[in-house]
């Protein structure tokens, strides 16, 4: 791999996070594009720090998984907003920051003076990100919800399940993965055009936008044609398209393919030959048409199954790694239905250097974590550092930058604002 | 009118399917001007897909088409031919970014990749978004959406314990790697405008897809566990799950976290005598017998729609909600006040399809719906001659010889 550049695209960016877990993920970004990102944690630690799995299954604030990952890279301190001094201290940080990212419910910085208006007031060019489940404003912003809620009322859970199944979750909170991505989206939107003209915003972030956002094949059939998509299992069942079948079992679990898909067909009639799955495939001219794959041809139900059941005869046999091997080496489309242990083996992702080690003293060891989303060839994305412990810099940002002294720390520690 | 947050950039976009275009659609929204370059001799899947409007088949007819290059001009080139390529290469003299989703090698071969783009602009910004990234054994992999959420690992963790994976959608990471694809796009621009340097961005959708795998995959190498699908349960609330409510296929989700919400709840039920029993009084009591309950719960959702079980709930601080469908969408208030559909009131035409917001607003720089999807080709004389400048009769020459077509 050529080496790549050292610029860091948003040295010179502090970013004051106070996201949960529907927006911590836009401030890791924001971190591995240069920025400095200053986790402003409670004194009794971030929410993210109570959430797990934990290393090791200790119920610990210092072994949340979910805090080494999101805090890779970011720096912390502790402050109570609730508290006058507190919200004094946080408007002194403000102007010095760029971006202030929050996740709280609509109105609960406003009611410390804490909200746009007040911050912008102070220092114009600030840029706030809130990320809401519903948004800053309307008839359900102050409606309680989690990422489960959010799946639904966004439409994603109404697609998930089969038809003789009710709507089911992703066990993963895939609602706040969306947020928080398009909320780093919006939050550099925001940031290029301060760039241009010094002024900030207030980036609003819907929860349940996001995830609508990805909901565009149904919402598009419904507008074209009506039509509500109903759930199908391996995928929703969009009207005018053949059900797809994409689970195959193998021995060892599963495979995903589109082995019917209409270009590779004649691929798939070769498998199946040489697997001895291919009789009466070549006299019959209805199949013949079949295997010449012309797209948006409806194929006729029994052809599709009798090929369909075919494959998964083959899948059978054998177990994910040749299948997926042997079927791309054949050019068609089959990848595993990957585990973590799965996706930490893949060999793609090893060539690629896609992992990075990240050093923790307190562990005695490196952990190895997720890598570059993308790689840009001159200001690549970085994270070289383990997240934070509670208050790690407190003494850096409270007396080194804002000059408190040593005993008005400690009184404001004893009095828990910070 | 408002300012615009990518005013005066211009892009080429050589994308199709979803991926890409959504991409390039969101530079759009966002004030860039988007060239999208199509061929007529081999017009994009997504043009010859359903759904289609009054479902007859017609490639200035396709809905997904629509939605995903909304906000675009388009210009039809034969690439195959030197000329074209040649052309390509004075408009992108005039672009700052240049975004592709071909195989690996394509554009190299068509005479446009990175190297050859430096030469015609040395401070041009290229993003190649494609299945594994432009290196390694799998560059060359063949797959789409509904196969990649398999192989960055959703589709174990969707459905229930006892049944096969599940899709999340058609392919939920088609519409989670634009995102970080967008993210890149404009870090690269904000770069460039420091630096004066541009370059070029390897976007793997598979990489991309790993981020939305949260913590279970640090779960597995620390602690060796292996996440699987655990249907509408948590391991952080109870009751927690998916109740059927009256109508036909609706359905309500709710999540009680605490005894105190547990106590809430039950009084929004009317306190029955089963909520009072020992065995629901804590969490671990509802866990271990959550079936039950949810028997119980799904006897209440039954007699109201999921609306008012929703409400209800709500009023007493309770996360629930409706599981919403496309026909909710466009009956539902909050939707409606985020303005979420834009309308495109003057063409009457391409007016029926859908054109969606992110979910991120700007106030002050409000993305928005200025043109719908361009048919095969239709900004070819604005874009070669007004904008490029070529004469008349060159244009009407080009087109003679299939170049522009």
């Amino acid at each position: 791999m050529s080496k790549l550049g050292e610029g860091r695209v948003l040295e010179s960016v502090r970013v004051l996070d106070l996201a949960d877990a529907s927006g911590a993920f836009c401030t890791k970004l924001l971190a591995a594009m240069g920025a400095d990102v200053i986790a402003v944690e409670p004194p009794g630690g971030s929410p993210l720090r109570r959430c797990g799995p934990f290393h090791g299954d200790a119920l610990h604030p210092e072994r949340s998984l979910c805090w080494f990952l999101y805090g890779l890279g970011k720096r912390s301190i502790t402050l109570n907003i609730e508290s006058l001094e507190g919200q004094r201290i946080f408007r002194e940080l403000v102007k010095t920051a760029d971006v202030v990212v929050e996740t709280f419910r609509p109105g609960y910085l406003d009611g410390f003076g804490l909200g746009y208006r007040a911050l912008s007031a102070i220092h114009p060019p600030i840029i706030m990100t809130s990320i809401t489940h519903f948004g800053q404003t309307g008839p359900y912003r102050h409606h309680e919800a989690t990422d489960m809620v959010a799946q639904a009322m966004g439409g994603l859970m109404y697609q998930c399940g089969d038809e003789d199944t009710p709507p089911v979750q992703v066990s993963l909170p895939v609602a706040y993965a969306q947020s928080a991505a398009q909320a780093a989206v919006g939050s550099l939107m925001a940031y290029y055009y301060r760039a241009t003209t010094g002024q900030g915003q207030h980036v609003d972030v819907s929860v349940q936008e996001c995830v609508l956002w990805a909901q565009k094949p149904f919402d598009v059939s419904w507008k074209a044609e009506g039509t509500i998509v109903k759930r199908g299992g391996d995928a929703p069942i969009m009207p005018g398209w053949p059900k797809f079948h994409v689970y195959f079992r193998c021995r060892d679990g599963w495979i995903a393919a589109m082995p019917t898909y209409w270009s590779h067909r004649v691929h798939l009639r070769q498998w199946l030959k040489q697997e001895g799955l291919a009789e009466d495939l070549y006299d019959n001219e209805a199949y013949d048409t079949y295997f010449r794959g012309e797209f948006a041809a409806s194929p006729p139900v029994e052809i599709e199954e009798s090929v369909r059941s075919r494959f998964a005869a083959l899948a059978s046999r054998y177990d994910k790694a040749y299948l997926y091997k042997e079927g791309q080496r054949r050019g068609m489309q089959v990848t595993p239905v990957n585990t973590a242990k799965d996706v930490m083996e893949d060999e793609q992702l090893k060539a690629r250097d896609y992992w990075i080690r990240i050093h923790h003293p307190e562990l005695g060891g490196e952990l190895t974590y997720p890598g570059a989303p993308f790689i840009m060839s001159e200001s690549p994305w970085r994270l070289d550092r383990r997240a934070p412990l509670l208050g790690e810099d407190n003494d850096a940002i409270y007396i080194d930058e804002l000059g408190m002294t040593r005993q008005e720390l400690v009184r404001l520690r004893q009095i828990h604002v910070i | 009118m408002q300012p615009e947050v990518l005013k005066g950039i211009r892009v080429a976009d050589f994308t199709h399917a979803g991926v890409g275009p959504l991409t390039m659609r969101a530079l759009a929204d966002a004030g860039a001007q988007v060239i999208k370059i199509e061929t007529t001799t081999r017009t994009e899947v997504i043009r010859r897909g359903n759904p289609f409007k009054k479902g007859i088949m017609d490639v200035e007819a396709s809905a997904q088409f629509a939605a995903y290059n909304c906000n675009k001009l388009g210009v039809t080139l034969n690439l195959r031919k030197p000329k074209a390529v040649e052309l390509a290469k004075q408009l992108i003299r005039a672009c700052d970014v240049v975004g592709d989703s071909f195989t690996p090698g394509v554009m190299e071969r068509l005479g446009l990749g990175y190297e050859a783009l430096k030469e015609v602009k040395p401070d041009i910004i290229v993003i190649s978004m494609s299945l594994m990234g432009q290196t390694g054994p799998g560059r060359l992999y063949r797959g789409h959406g509904p196969v990649l959420q398999a192989m960055v690992g959703l589709s174990e963790l969707t459905g229930w314990p006892h049944l096969p994976p599940m899709a999340v959608s058609i392919a939920y990471t088609d519409y989670y790697a634009p995102q970080l694809w967008i993210f890149a796009v404009l870090s690269a621009l904000i770069y460039r405008n420091r630096t004066g340097k541009g370059q070029f961005i390897d976007g793997s959708d598979f990489e991309a897809g790993i981020d939305i795998m949260g913590t279970s995959l640090l779960d597995y190498t620390v602690n060796g566990r292996i996440a699987t699908r655990r249907g509408n349960r948590s391991s952080v609330a109870a009751p927690h799950g998916c109740y059927p409510c009256a109508g036909e296929d609706r359905w309500c989700v709710i999540a009680v976290h605490t005894d105190e919400k547990w106590r809430s709840f039950c009084e929004v039920l009317g306190g029955p005598a089963w909520s009072r029993e020992e065995s629901f009084a804590t969490f671990r009591g509802r866990m271990e017998n959550h079936e039950r309950l949810d028997g119980f719960i799904s006897a209440w959702t039954r007699e109201r729609t999921a609306e008012e079980a929703m409400e209800m709930l709500q009023a007493a601080g309770i996360p629930a909600g409706v599981v919403q469908n496309s026909k909710d969408f466009h009956e539902d208030p909050q939707i409606r006040h985020r303005n979420h559909f834009w309308e495109l009131e003057e063409d009457p035409d391409r007016q029926w399809f859908t054109y969606e917001s992110p979910g991120y607003h700007l106030p002050k720089t409000p993305l928005r719906l200025k043109r719908p999807f361009p048919h095969l080709g239709e900004h070819n004389y604005q874009v070669f001659c007004e904008t490029l400048g070529l004469g008349q009769e060159e244009f009407a020459q080009l087109v003679a010889d299939g170049v522009i077509e």
